[in-house]
C-alpha cells in the first residue's frame, strides 16, 4: 500500500500535523496574548489608580490653598504646614509613578504635569507669602494665576487618566475583537475542517472504496454470468491498480478457462455421440451382411447336400460358395474399415514405405474395384502414371484409390472416370474425376468427416468411413486429398503425395488434426 | 522642539501580537495588490510658515505624504488666521492655524471641525518690548502701543497678561499689524512692544538686541490645531486619514532623529541658521494629539471670545474637535476622556 498511503495517508497525515500545529499555536498565541493583555491590565489598573491618587491630592492641595486665601488667619503656620504636608503627600506619588515605567504618550503627559507643576508651587508660593503680608489684592491675583495653573495641572491629569481609561477601552475593545475573531476562526476552522473531511472523504470513495465496490460487482457479475467484466482502474499506478490488473486478468483466465472447459465439455459429449453413433451405424452395418451370410452359408449347406445326393451340379456348389465368399469379404472389408477408423483416431496407423511405381498401384486397384465398375458400366482411363514413383504404403495408396474409384463407379454409373497422374516440384498428384451430379460446396466440407455421405438421400450404401480413412492415409503420407466439384459436372478428387514420404508415425495416439479431420464415404 | 524621554514600556497586545501583526501584512498586501490602497489621494493645505507649525513640513520633507502617497498643493501664510481663511473660503481642504483664530471662525461657521494639534508651548508666543520705552514686565503696559494681528492668538494673550498684570485693556493701544509689519514698527519705534511668535519674535529680538525686553508667561498655552471642514471630512475621509498617519510618522522621526527633522525643515526657513531655528524649536514641542489640555484652552479662549462681544455662537467643542479620525490612525494620541465619564 506504499503508493496509496503516499496519495492518501501522507496527505491526511500532513494535514493532521498543520492542524495539530496550527491548534498548538493557536494555544501558545492565546496564552502569550493573554498574558500580555494581563500585563496591560495590570499596568492600566496600576496608573489609573496612580492618576486617581493623584488627582485626590492635587485637589487636597487645592482646597487648602484656597482655604488658606479665604481663611482670616490665612498666613498662619498651621495653613502653610497643611499645604506643604499636601504637596508633600503629592511628590510621595508622584515619586511612585516616576518609578513606574509609563507608556510613552502617558510620560509626555506626565513630564508636562511636572512642569505645570513646578510653575504651580512657584506661584502658590506667591499665594503663601501675599496672604503673609496681608495683602488681599495680590492674594486674590496669586490665587487667580494659581487657579489658572491648576487648570491646566487638571488638564493634564485629566488627560494622563483619559489615556489609561481609553487605553483600557482600546484593550476590551481588543478583547472583544479578539473573541469574535476566535469564533470566527473557530468557524471557519469547523467549516474548513469538514470541508477537509468531505474532501478525503471523497477522496477515500473515489480512490479506495468505488474501486473495491466496483470489483465486487464485477465479482458478482462474473458469478452470475461466467462472462469477463474487466474493472476499470488498470492504467493506475497504485495498489489498487495492481489489484484491478490482477483482478482482470484473474477474471479473463477464469472466463478463458471457463470457456477451455465448455468447450472441451463439448467436444467430449461430441465423442461421446460419434462413438455412440458409430456403434450404432457399426452394428446396423455388421448385421446387414450378416443375415444374407447366414443364408447362403445355409443355401451353400443344402446345395452341398443336393450334390452330394447328385441332385445338383457341383458348378453349383462353386457358385454358392463364390457368392458366399463375396458376402465374408463385404463383411471383412467393413471390419477392416471400422479397425482402421479405430487406428486413426488412436493414432496407431501404421504405413509400411516403399519405393511405388505408380502405374502398378493404380493397376492393381483398378482390379479390385473391376467388378464395381462392369456393374456402373464406367469405363476407366488412366493418363500420366507411366514411370512415376512415390514412396509409401502399398496398400493404403491403394485403398484409397480403390476408395475414390470405387465412389467414382457408385455414384456416377455409366459415366467415364478418368484418373490422371501428374507430376510437380514436389508432390505427385493423382486425381480421379468422374461425371457424376457433382457435390454441393457443403457437402464438400461434410464428406471428409465420418459417418458422412453425400449426398445422403441416395440410396448408396456404406458405413461412410472412405473418405474419413482415405484422408487419413494421405494425411499420414504427408500429403492431402481434396475435391473440387460444381453441382451437375461431376467431380475431382486430388490426392497429393509428396516425392519423399514422410518417417512412419511414432507409436501412440495421433491428434486427428495431425491425420486431418475425418472424412465420410461418398 | 522638547526631546521627550522614552520611558520602558510594554505595548499593549494589540500591537505585541505576531500572528494578527503578520495577518496585517498579509491583508495589506493583498489590498495593495488589489489597488484599493494603490490609489494616490490629493489634498489641498493652507499651511503656516512658523517652526511652531512645521511638523507638516518634517511630513512632507521626511517623505511621510509621500509614502502615505499622498499628494498635496500647500499654500503657505504668515498666519493661521489667513490660512483658514482660505480654507473656509473652499480654497483648501486643510489649514492649519493656531487656536485663537480657529475659534473665532469657529463662532460663525459651524463647519470647523479640529483633527488633531500640531504643537504646544508656553513659550513660544511672546512680548517683545522696546527697553527704551520702560516696559518691565505686563503691569508696566499701561499707555502703551502694542502690535499684534487682530484675530490671532496675541489678541488672546495680551488680554491674558493685561488682566493678570493689572492693566485695564483700555489703557494700552493696540495696532494691527502683521508680525512682519510689526516687527519694522517695533524698530522704528512706531510701536512700544509686540506680540509675535516665532520666527517673528526671534527676528524682533535680534533686530532690537540690546534694546530688546522679552516678557512671556507659563499662564499661556498656544496650541496650533490641523484644521478642516465638515464636508471634506466626510468626502475626502482617506485622505485625512493618509494626512493625520503622515503627521504621525512625522511625529516619530522627530522624536527618534530631531536633528535629521530639523535639517529637513531648514529649506522652509532660509532666514535662520539652524542654531537659530533648534532655539526657536526648543520652545515649542510638536505632538499630534487631543487631550484635555487643549479642550482647556478651546473652552478658556471660547469664553474669552464670547465675553469679548466676538460675532456668532460659542461652538460645541466635542462637535468641533472631531476625534474619531486621530482615533483610527493613532489611537493612543487621543487622551479625552470618554463622554460618559468627562
Amino acid at each position: 500500500m506504499k503508493r496509496l498511503a503516499r496519495e492518501i495517508l501522507v496527505p491526511a497525515a500532513v494535514l493532521t500535523a498543520v492542524a495539530l500545529a496550527a491548534l498548538a499555536y493557536a494555544g501558545w498565541e492565546s496564552v502569550r496574548q493573554s498574558r500580555a493583555l494581563e500585563r496591560d491590565s495590570a499596568y492600566v489598573r496600576r496608573a489609573t489608580a496612580l492618576a486617581l491618587g493623584i488627582t485626590d491630592a492635587v485637589h487636597e492641595e487645592e482646597r487648602r490653598v484656597a482655604a488658606l486665601a479665604a481663611g482670616p488667619g490665612g498666613a498662619d503656620g498651621a495653613g502653610a504646614a497643611r499645604i506643604r504636608e499636601a504637596g508633600e503627600r503629592l511628590e510621595a506619588i508622584a515619586a511612585e509613578i516616576a518609578s513606574f515605567p509609563l507608556a510613552p504618550r502617558a510620560a509626555d503627559v506626565w513630564g508636562r504635569f511636572l512642569e505645570s507643576r513646578r510653575a504651580l508651587v512657584a506661584v502658590g508660593g506667591e499665594v503663601v507669602a501675599s496672604a503673609r503680608r496681608g495683602d488681599p489684592a495680590a492674594t486674590s491675583m496669586a490665587l487667580q494665576k494659581w487657579n489658572l495653573l491648576g487648570d491646566r495641572s487638571d488638564r493634564l491629569l485629566s488627560s494622563f487618566t483619559a489615556y489609561h481609561l481609553n487605553r483600557l477601552d482600546r484593550t476590551v475593545a481588543e478583547l472583544q475583537r479578539r473573541r469574535v475573531r476566535a469564533l470566527a476562526l473557530a468557524g471557519l476552522a469547523i467549516v474548513a475542517g469538514l470541508l477537509v473531511a468531505g474532501g478525503f472523504a471523497a477522496l477515500l470513495d473515489r480512490k479506495v472504496v468505488r474501486p473495491l465496490v466496483e470489483m465486487a460487482n464485477a465479482a458478482r457479475r462474473i458469478q452470475a454470468t461466467g462472462a469477463a467484466s474487466p474493472v476499470a482502474g488498470g492504467d493506475r499506478r497504485d495498489e489498487l491498480g495492481v489489484l484491478a490488473r490482477a483482478f482482470n486478468d484473474m477474471t479473463e483466465r477464469l472466463v478463458s478457462a471457463n470457456a477451455t472447459l465448455a468447450s472441451s465439455n463439448a467436444s467430449l459429449a461430441e465423442a461421446v455421440r460419434a462413438r455412440q453413433d458409430f456403434i450404432s451405424i457399426a452394428s446396423h452395418e455388421l448385421k446387414t451382411p450378416i443375415t444374407p451370410l447366414v443364408l447362403r452359408v445355409q443355401q451353400l449347406g443344402r446345395v452341398a447336400r443336393a450334390a452330394g445326393e447328385g441332385l445338383v451340379p457341383p458348378a453349383q456348389v462353386a457358385e454358392a460358395a463364390r457368392t458366399l465368399e463375396g458376402h465374408v469379404l463385404k463383411l471383412k472389408r467393413l471390419v477392416e474399415n471400422l479397425l482402421d477408423v479405430s487406428r486413426i483416431d488412436s493414432g496407431q496407423l501404421a504405413l509400411r514405405v516403399e519405393e511405388l511405381p505408380l502405374a502398378g498401384v493404380i493397376r492393381d486397384a483398378l482390379e479390385r474395384v473391376a467388378e464395381d465398375l462392369a456393374a456402373s458400366r464406367c469405363e476407366v482411363r488412366v493418363e500420366g502414371a507411366a514411370d512415376v514413383v512415390v514412396r509409401g504404403d502399398r496398400m493404403r495408396i491403394e485403398q484409397v484409390l480403390v476408395n475414390l474409384v470405387g465412389n467414382a463407379a457408385k455414384y456416377a454409373p455409366g459415366g467415364p472416370v478418368m484418373v490422371r497422374v501428374a507430376v510437380g516440384a514436389g508432390a505427385v498428384e493423382v486425381q480421379v474425376e468422374d461425371a457424376g451430379p457433382g457435390i454441393t460446396p457443403a457437402d464438400q466440407q461434410r464428406i471428409f468427416q465420418r459417418f458422412e455421405r453425400a449426398p445422403p438421400e441416395r440410396h448408396v450404401t456404406g458405413l461412410g468411413l472412405g473418405l474419413y480413412i482415405a484422408r487419413a492415409i494421405v494425411r499420414a503420407h504427408g500429403g492431402e486429398l481434396s475435391v473440387r466439384s460444381e453441382p451437375g459436372h461431376g467431380a475431382t478428387f486430388t490426392m497429393s503425395l509428396p516425392r519423399e514420404a514422410p518417417a512412419p508415425p511414432a507409436p501412440g495416439r495421433r491428434e486427428p488434426a495431425e491425420l486431418g479431420a475425418p472424412s465420410p464415404e461418398r | 522642539m522638547r526631546a521627550r524621554q522614552q520611558p520602558a514600556f510594554q505595548h499593549p497586545p494589540r500591537s505585541s501580537s505576531a500572528g494578527p501583526r503578520a495577518a496585517g501584512v498579509v491583508a495589506a498586501l493583498a489590498l495593495a495588490a488589489c489597488g484599493s490602497q494603490g490609489g494616490r489621494e490629493r489634498l489641498v493645505v493652507a499651511a503656516v510658515r512658523q517652526p511652531a507649525t512645521a511638523l507638516y513640513f518634517v511630513a512632507r520633507e521626511s517623505g511621510c505624504l509621500e509614502r502615505e502617497r499622498l499628494d498635496v498643493e500647500e499654500h503657505t501664510f504668515e498666519l493661521g488666521r489667513d490660512a483658514l481663511a482660505l480654507m473656509r473660503g473652499n480654497g483648501a481642504d486643510v489649514a492649519i492655524a493656531f487656536e485663537t483664530p480657529t475659534l473665532r471662525a469657529a463662532f460663525t461657521d459651524d463647519r470647523l471641525r479640529v483633527l488633531t494639534t500640531l504643537h504646544t508651548s508656553t513659550r513660544n508666543t511672546r512680548l517683545v518690548a522696546r527697553r527704551d520705552r520702560g516696559v518691565s514686565g505686563f503691569s508696566s503696559l499701561g499707555g502703551a502701543r502694542v502690535g499684534l494681528a487682530r484675530g490671532s492668538n496675541a489678541e488672546f494673550f495680551l488680554d491674558l497678561v493685561l488682566r493678570f498684570g493689572g492693566v485695564p485693556r483700555s489703557r494700552v493701544v493696540v495696532v494691527d499689524l502683521t508680525p512682519e509689519a510689526s516687527i519694522g514698527a517695533l524698530a522704528r519705534g512706531e510701536l512700544d512692544a509686540a506680540v509675535l511668535s516665532d520666527p517673528y519674535a526671534a527676528r524682533a529680538e535680534a533686530l532690537l538686541a540690546d534694546g530688546a525686553r522679552v516678557f512671556q508667561t507659563e499662564l499661556y498655552t498656544e496650541v496650533s490645531l490641523l484644521l478642516t471642514r465638515d464636508d471634506v471630512l466626510v468626502a475626502h475621509r482617506e485622505a485625512l486619514r493618509r494626512l493625520v498617519r503622515a503627521l504621525a510618522c512625522a511625529e516619530r522621526e522627530a522624536r527618534e532623529r530631531p536633528d535629521e527633522s530639523r535639517r529637513s525643515v531648514r529649506s522652509r526657513f532660509p532666514e535662520l541658521g539652524d542654531p537659530e531655528l533648534r532655539h526657536q524649536l526648543g520652545r515649542v514641542e510638536w505632538r499630534i494629539g487631543l487631550d484635555h489640555v487643549t479642550l482647556g484652552v478651546l473652552r478658556d479662549e471660547s469664553e474669552w471670545l464670547r465675553s469679548s462681544g466676538a460675532e456668532g455662537m460659542p461652538p460645541a467643542l466635542r462637535r468641533l474637535v472631531a476625534r474619531g479620525l486621530l482615533e483610527e490612525v493613532e489611537p493612543e494620541a487621543v487622551m479625552l476622556l470618554p463622554t460618559r465619564v468627562e
